[in-house]
């Protein structure tokens, strides 16, 4: 009896000490676990706020820029306070997306930031490559950034020093909670900047796109589009079942219908897109796999200008082969009187398995396409090629209609190809002026 | 609807399947220089993209899937948004599959074609910026967005 009771309190500690140890253990693990989520959480919040901070140093950094600007004279000075500037508001701007995107209360100092941004690079080429003095109203305008950032620079520091004093983390702030005391004050950030009225610049200021074109016609049915849409696809001889209207855009530039065929076999999916006036087919996409290359180049080069036979263009040139495995993308653009006109687009993509059609899309050509008056070049391909960089061996020169990146306007260009080490460029030359115009690597 | 629940564990195994993937999509000198040619995206762009779509959208219809890299493409080029693809997908709480982990599966063949096609130009959203699924979207500012189209169950808005 004596024995079996001493067995039984040694089997019961022994029970008792491992349950214990395993409290132990378990606790011990469930606290490792713990601090790591800390750690992980601690170091987002560090991420936070270190683009919190930086957005706050370089709006400030930014509005010391800014005034110093407004009392510079002397060129170099100007030139030097204009980089900074250029510099310290990309930062800010860098910082800025570093935040939680909860914050969008931010958007119009986002659009602050921006403005300064596009202000300046617009200054730097108008006042170094230019070498236009700066005028009464770009005075007037980076006094008014000044004022602007003042205001946003004044709110962030304020917030800052509530973010310091409270010890707020950024990782927990939720602006859905309307009371929360933080989200009050990122909103007076924002109605403060919102309040200004919106800055209109003058044209060059801005890169603009241009506006497409209205697209000729009727308004059609969805059932119009299919049928539209099935004509397009007969005409390449393309196999397809019945398609149906998939999705219809609204409040778009180019309000289209999707149609979409299912193949009887589950993976050849076809993507027509119809414009809604007019019934054009813009694009048509297809999913398949696509096998082992029995094409080349040439051969997609060929099948594509067949194509765009069918499909009734004219005077069409291939300007870009992009050959990326098995498939190769095509660009196509007008050629009139020997001009290039790069902004009416038509890109094919070709299979190089079975020398078909993948995908198509003519919207550049849709929306910006029309007879131009094509100017006559000023300067001759001898004038524009003397006194070229030596370092860069030119292959092709033509003619290239292309549109400034600043304005509406169209200029009429000599596109000069060739090569500098391993890389191919083409440079655009304004053909009245022979100005470099751009530089694009091809 | 979560599929996978992302463990620390997991990180390392998921890594060494993805450096495998990366390495086998790896474009030779040839296709780099191709890339750059195409313009504002770099060459591994597209997997990064493929990643995201996979993350947000696998369940959706090949359109739906190149509807959310178009999005996520319209804001690399909006002013409102950074001017890079990898910015604008990790930009802190912009996209859900960042923050559970979903963007660090393995892409399949569907989403990088998706990502393909969106960065060839095609945009079945026609410029939007945001999307939200209606039957879950909790936040209050995103139904004050404005409406494009619908595709699958995501809603399309600028």
């Amino acid at each position: 009896m004596k024995r079996e009771n001493h067995l039984l309190l040694a089997i019961i500690s022994l029970l008792i000490l491992l349950l214990l140890g395993t409290f132990w253990w378990g606790n011990r693990k469930i606290e490792q676990l713990e601090s790591q989520q800390q750690a992980i959480a601690y170091q987002a919040e560090g991420q936070y706020q270190r683009s919190f901070g930086g957005l706050s140093d370089s709006v400030s950094a930014m509005n010391e820029q800014l005034a110093q600007l407004l009392v510079t004279t002397s060129q170099e000075q100007l030139l030097l306070g204009l980089s900074s500037l250029w510099r310290e508001v990309y930062n800010a701007i860098n910082h800025l997306s570093g935040l939680p995107v909860a914050m969008n209360e931010l958007e119009s100092t986002d659009l602050l930031l921006n403005d300064v941004a596009e202000y300046s690079y617009y200054l730097l080429r108008k006042n170094v490559l230019q070498q236009k003095p700066l005028s009464q109203q770009d005075w007037d305008q980076l006094e008014e950034f000044y004022n602007r950032s003042r205001v946003v620079q004044n709110e962030l520091e304020q917030l800052e020093s509530r973010i310091l004093n409270e010890n707020v983390q950024l990782s927990l702030i939720s602006l859905e909670d309307e009371e929360s005391a933080l989200a009050t004050t990122f909103r007076s950030i924002e109605s403060q900047v919102h309040a200004f009225p919106e800055l209109k610049f003058e044209e060059g200021v801005r890169r603009i796109e241009p506006e497409p074109r209205a697209i000729a016609g009727e308004q059609i049915t969805p059932i119009e589009a299919v049928t539209s849409a099935d004509t397009f696809l007969d005409m390449l001889l393309i196999k397809h079942g019945p398609g149906k209207v998939e999705f219809t855009s609204q409040d778009t530039k180019i309000p289209i219908y999707g149609v979409r065929y299912q193949n009887e076999s589950e993976d050849t999916i076809l993507y027509v897109e119809v414009s809604q006036k007019g019934g054009q087919v813009l694009q048509f996409y297809q999913t398949r796999e696509v096998a082992q290359a029995n094409y080349d180049t040439e051969d997609a080069i060929a099948q594509a200008e067949n194509l765009l036979n069918e499909l009734h263009f004219s005077d069409m040139a291939c300007v870009d082969v992009i050959h990326d495995e098995n498939i190769v993308d095509l660009t196509f653009v007008p050629k009139m009187n020997g001009i290039y006109i790069y902004s009416d687009m038509v890109k094919l993509q070709i299979a190089l398995d079975d020398n078909t059609l993948l995908n198509f899309d003519q919207t550049s050509y849709a929306t910006r396409h029309y007879q131009r008056q094509l100017p006559t070049p000023v300067l001759s391909k001898e004038q524009i090629l003397q006194n070229r960089n030596p370092n860069f061996q030119v292959e092709t020169v033509r003619l290239a209609l292309i549109t400034d990146e600043y304005s509406i306007n169209e200029i009429l260009t000599y596109e000069i190809q060739g090569t500098v080490v391993n890389e191919t460029f083409s440079v655009f030359v304004d053909a009245a002026t022979g100005q470099e115009i751009r530089i694009v690597r091809r | 609807m979560k599929y996978f629940i992302f463990r620390k564990s997991h990180c390392k195994l998921i890594s060494i399947v993805l450096c495998a993937a990366l390495v086998a999509i790896i474009p030779t000198p040839q296709q780099e220089q191709a890339h750059a040619a195409s313009g504002t995206y770099g060459k591994n762009d597209v997997m990064v993209l493929a990643k995201m779509i996979h993350g947000e959208a696998r369940g959706e219809s090949y359109v739906g899937k190149v509807a959310v890299g178009a999005v996520i493409l319209n804001r690399v080029k909006d002013k409102k948004f950074p001017d890079n693809v990898y910015s604008v997908c990790f930009q802190p709480g912009a996209f859900d599959a960042v923050a559970d982990g979903q963007y660090y599966l393995e892409p399949n063949q569907s989403s990088i074609n998706a990502a393909k096609a969106a960065i060839n130009g095609w945009d079945p959203t026609y410029g939007a910026l945001y999307y939200w699924n209606p039957a879950t979207a909790t936040s209050k500012w995103i139904w004050s967005r404005k409406i494009i189209t619908q595709i699958g169950k995501h809603v399309f808005g600028v």
